[in-house]
């Protein structure tokens, strides 16, 4: 009776502790991602980033509302310089973040009539979208923009040979965005495919 | 009285597992947080259909349904993200060709204005057009 007795003990405890392991397992996420269906794996760390981006570009349309560009430009710079998720490794979702705030950053500075800094931001943006996505369409197009404005300025300034030049990439570039966004279009709406992704 | 213990044993192994399912989909959900669409986990699917077996004849079916019914939803998703994707570069595409005509009003910006009423209806077609 007693050895009876010390097995059902045994077998409660084994229980009790398997459980608890099971549970404290699920509870830590095992490496903070959980997997739902074949082709959703949602991790904690994509989630904070992105999340972090919505807030700052929240934060940079209150400013830009009032009027403070300066301030938007610095809001959504906090998304730039944040620290990624997973270093070392290129993931599509940060990649679009990054290149769509440097789109942004590059438009505000475009209105605060800097052009020189847009130029550089709008390259830094180009960076995180090699494919022909819509991300890099909208930075062409944004950077065909910079160079239009820039084209302006050089001709106000009476350097009409570099003007040539900034006008004839101003053309190549917004051609190429035509281009772009064009081939977007069509494979989202033949393929299904993300626009995202090439 | 061992019968009893390998019960319990069992059930709280069960329930442990059950109750890892049921935490799994809440971090899963938050899918207007982020891209990666959330679903209503497989795990979840398969528990319901693991205790219809046990108790309703009706229960695979109910299974079969859910999923049908996650796929769909899935689907319109897709189709609403499509759109929205295609919206948002149809007007980006219009920017693009108002700027290259600022610079240059020949042909090629009669080529662009052409691509983009192509691609305007395009999307017209397929989404409704744009808000």
């Amino acid at each position: 009776m007693n050895a009876a007795r010390a097995q059902i003990a045994a077998l409660v405890l084994a229980a009790t502790v398997l459980a608890g392991a099971v549970l404290t397992r699920c509870s830590r996420g095992d490496g903070a991602r959980v997997s739902g269906d074949d082709a959703a794996v949602v991790d904690t760390e994509l989630l904070a980033f992105l999340s972090l981006a919505r807030a700052h570009h929240h934060e940079a349309n209150l400013l830009e509302e009032n009027g403070d560009l300066p301030g938007a430009i610095a809001a959504l710079r906090k998304i730039t310089v944040a620290p990624k998720p997973h270093p070392g490794e290129r993931l599509p979702e940060v990649e679009e973040v990054l290149a769509d705030a440097y789109a942004r950053v590059a438009e505000l500075e475009l209105r605060a009539k800097d052009s020189a800094a847009a130029r550089k931001d709008v390259e830094a943006g180009l960076l995180h979208a090699p494919d022909p996505t819509y991300f890099r369409g909208h930075l062409l197009e944004v950077y065909g923009i910079v160079e239009e404005s820039r084209t302006a300025e050089l001709r106000d300034a009476g350097d009409d040979a570099e003007a040539a030049r900034a006008r004839a990439h101003a053309l190549a570039l917004l051609r190429e965005a035509v281009d772009v966004q064009e081939g977007v279009i069509g494979r989202v709406l033949d393929g299904g495919m993300d626009g995202g992704a090439p | 009285m061992k019968r009893a213990a390998l019960l319990f044993a069992s059930v709280a192994s069960v329930a442990a597992l059950a109750a890892c399912g049921g935490s799994a989909e809440p971090a899963a959900s938050p899918s207007s947080a982020a891209p990666p669409s959330a679903a209503p986990s497989e795990s979840t699917v398969e528990g319901g259909g693991a205790d219809g077996n046990a108790s309703h004849a009706g229960a695979p079916s109910i299974a079969v349904a859910r999923g049908d019914l996650d796929r769909a939803e899935r689907e319109v998703e897709a189709a609403q993200s499509d759109c929205a994707t295609a919206c948002r570069a149809l007007a980006s595409m219009e920017r693009a060709a108002e700027h290259l005509c600022a610079l240059d009003a020949g042909d090629e910006c009669a080529r662009a204005k052409q691509r983009v009423e192509a691609a305007r209806e395009r999307v017209r077609a397929s989404c409704g057009g744009c808000q």
